[in-house]
């Protein structure tokens, strides 16, 4: 009997230490591979800061060349050279385990390096005065110099051992934060306003409003009237403010059109729709014709005051149709002014109106093209066939710039491709893309 | 003798069994013929899902062509107003809204809004359909900035900006829904006009994001300027 007991005893025993050998190499081949895939996320994390350092030694060299190249071919070269590392930089500083918000200046002053740069070189090649670039290029690489200090701070310490993710989050790379004093461990570097002609210029602190500018101002109760009026036969219940924007100053009111929930933007002044969206994403069948939803759209777009626009794009897709409008004058359209109207296709009815693109440029503008169709024409490519030409004032940049649109065909594939209506030159070229769930344009 | 007789009797019933379900499996498998344009899976999922959000197909999108999705196109026929036949051809594909893609299979789909849905779906499912838009309206806002990083991918995968990449919910299919708001922000819907930031009071443990005027509130998310 207790020969029995004892083997009974010896089994389990046996059995707990098999059971423990298990759980210990289990554990030691999770805690391997845990170790190895950490060895890799901090290679990846090395590369990608001893690449930013690269690029900034790059891009701090190269300007402070650029001050001694002047307007000659070089200085074209090394603009090109400063754009390219600048794209660097900002793409490796996105892959770094650093809080997206304390590199908010950091990517702020790469960007704008390279589109400035970018700007200088088109200003070189087309023999423009280049002066209000030259005149920052000093401010430029000493912001450059002071970012790149930080980076060797960092690299310096993560060379000396010290874990990456601890040095890159204890090293400041800018004063917008906002993240307490207690983080200050150096002087934040002090990036230069950067005013020029390109997409991401300081030109403006705040947005222009051209078409509301002159309007007087409405408070929310008059707004809310405007809102009633502009939706016509809808019944609008429950309206109430849910926010205010400010840029452009507006009412964001939310409430139930016809029994459904919708969000809208009605700005302060002149109580002008900016946009409506009835909260549905999901609608019925198909039951009304294309053309039907046009003219729709056109009538809603009327009601809520914005007239005289012709349709100018075209998609539908699950039941809703999205109709782009804008206004055509002596046979120019001002895409810079679109008022995009959406519908249901299975009865027809309004799901929302978006309209900032209008209050932001509309105004009168008296515009003509310099060049003809034909001279525009000649930048038609090779083997593509036209389908229509016809004058466009179209958004670029912070800007808006006259051209001729050139609707073509290659190979089965649809373009827009935009010439400049003074110079000539390419300045845009779109692709119309067709899937499954409607038509795009890249 | 018994035992023999019994087995071939057993062998001609389960012969009879098989040839009368035979056609039926590979009815179910999509191997029927012109049913939907060139009878492939994704259009038979295009097909169910549309059905689906329309309330006529309540059962999973499995992109299998049998008797339940037949009843629901035939059922959506009749209300349309087209030949109940179950057959999905160019009328019946207008009606749905849909466009079912090519026999090759070469659906050209855009990685921009692939992405930008199941950004949506893993920040804002749940959230009211305004609310989606709003949240792809804040990324291509970012995207528009020069703050952050020029592409979509680059905005949606910094570091410690989106809990879905954290917790890696943006790898979770997205629904229509998410599709149709990242679509409504690709073609310039923007509910927050021009917010760079939101996040949800609830959770939100970042101390600056608090400092940050709040203009909007869409469901459970607050929307910031910045």
């Amino acid at each position: 009997m207790k020969q029995k007991s004892q083997s009974f005893i010896f089994a389990i025993g046996g059995g707990l230490l098999i059971l423990a050998a298990i759980l210990i190499a289990g554990f030691v081949i999770a805690a391997n591979k845990n170790a190895e895939t950490n060895q890799r996320l901090n290679g990846a994390y090395q590369r990608a800061m001893y690449e930013v350092k690269d690029n900034l030694n790059n891009i701090e060299i190269n300007l402070s060349k650029l001050i001694a190249a002047g307007d000659g071919k070089l200085g074209v070269e090394i603009a090109g050279d400063v754009a390219r590392q600048s794209q660097s930089a900002s793409d490796n500083l996105k892959n770094l385990p650093m809080d997206y918000h304390s590199v908010e200046s950091a990517n702020k002053f790469l960007n704008q390096v390279g589109d400035f740069c970018v700007s200088y070189s088109r200003a070189l090649v087309n023999g423009k005065n280049t002066d209000v670039y030259e005149e920052k290029l000093q401010s430029l690489y000493d912001a450059a110099h002071d970012l790149n200090e930080r980076f060797t701070e960092i690299s310096d310490s993560v060379g000396e051992g010290k874990n990456i993710i601890a040095e890159l989050n204890r090293i400041r790379l800018d004063s917008a934060s906002g993240l307490g004093e207690e983080t200050l461990i150096n002087n934040p570097v002090e990036y230069p306003e950067l005013i020029y002609d390109g997409p991401f210029s300081d030109t403006r602190g705040k947005k222009n409003f051209k078409l509301l500018d002159e309007l007087p101002e409405v408070d929310f109760s008059a707004a809310k009237q405007k809102l009633k009026e502009y939706l016509g036969d809808m019944r609008l219940t429950g309206l109430k403010q849910e926010g205010r924007s400010e840029e452009p100053e507006a009412f964001f009111i939310t409430g139930y059109a016809d029994g459904k929930k919708f969000f809208a933007s009605v700005s302060e002044k002149g109580g002008k729709l900016i946009s409506f969206n009835i909260d549905t994403s999901v609608t019925g069948g198909v039951r009304i014709t294309e053309q039907k939803a046009r003219d729709y759209a056109r009538e809603y777009a009327a009601r809520a005051d914005f007239r005289d626009l012709e349709e100018v794009w075209y998609n539908a897709s699950e039941g809703i149709a999205v109709v782009n409008l804008a206004p055509i004058r002596n046979g120019i359209v001002y895409y810079t002014d679109l008022v995009k109207v959406k519908l249901s296709l299975e009865d027809g009815a309004l799901i929302g109106i978006e309209a900032a693109g209008y209050c932001t440029n509309h105004c009168d503008r008296n515009l003509s093209p310099t060049i003809s169709e034909n001279t525009a024409l000649l930048r038609l490519p090779n083997n593509f066939s036209l389908i229509a030409i016809r004058p466009a004032l179209i958004p670029l940049n912070n800007a808006e710039l006259l051209t001729y649109e050139l609707a073509c065909e290659h190979n089965g594939m649809y373009y827009f491709i935009y010439v400049d209506a003074v110079s000539g030159e390419t300045v845009n070229i779109m692709r119309v893309i067709n899937d499954n769930r409607g038509q795009l344009v890249l | 003798m018994k035992n023999k007789r019994f087995t071939s009797v057993l062998l001609i019933l389960l012969a009879i069994v098989l040839t009368l379900t035979f056609p039926f499996v590979g009815m179910q498998r999509g191997e029927a013929k012109n049913i939907v344009k060139g009878d492939t899976v994704a259009n038979i999922k295009l097909v169910q899902q549309r059905l689906k959000n329309l309330g006529y197909y309540t059962y999973t999108v499995d992109g299998i062509w049998g008797s339940r999705t037949t009843k629901a196109v035939k059922k959506f026929q009749s209300d349309y107003g087209l030949t109940a036949d179950g057959i999905v051809g160019a009328k019946t594909e207008k009606a749905l809204g849909i466009t079912l893609g090519g026999t090759s299979g070469g659906n050209v789909s855009s990685n921009d809004l692939n992405l930008l849905a199941r950004a949506v779906y893993g920040e804002a499912r749940g959230e009211p359909y305004t609310g989606q838009v709003a949240i792809a309206a804040v990324i291509l806002n970012r995207v528009k900035s020069s703050k952050f990083p020029n592409t979509i991918s680059g905005v949606i995968y910094q570091s410690g900006a989106f809990t879905a990449v954290s917790d890696g919910q943006i790898n979770l299919s997205p629904n229509q829904s998410a599709f149709n708001a990242a679509r409504d922000a690709l073609n310039g819907w923007d509910p927050t006009n021009g917010c760079l930031y939101y996040y949800n009071p609830a959770t939100a443990t970042s101390k600056w994001i608090w400092s940050l005027k709040v203009e909007l509130k869409i469901g459970r998310h607050n929307f910031a300027r910045g």
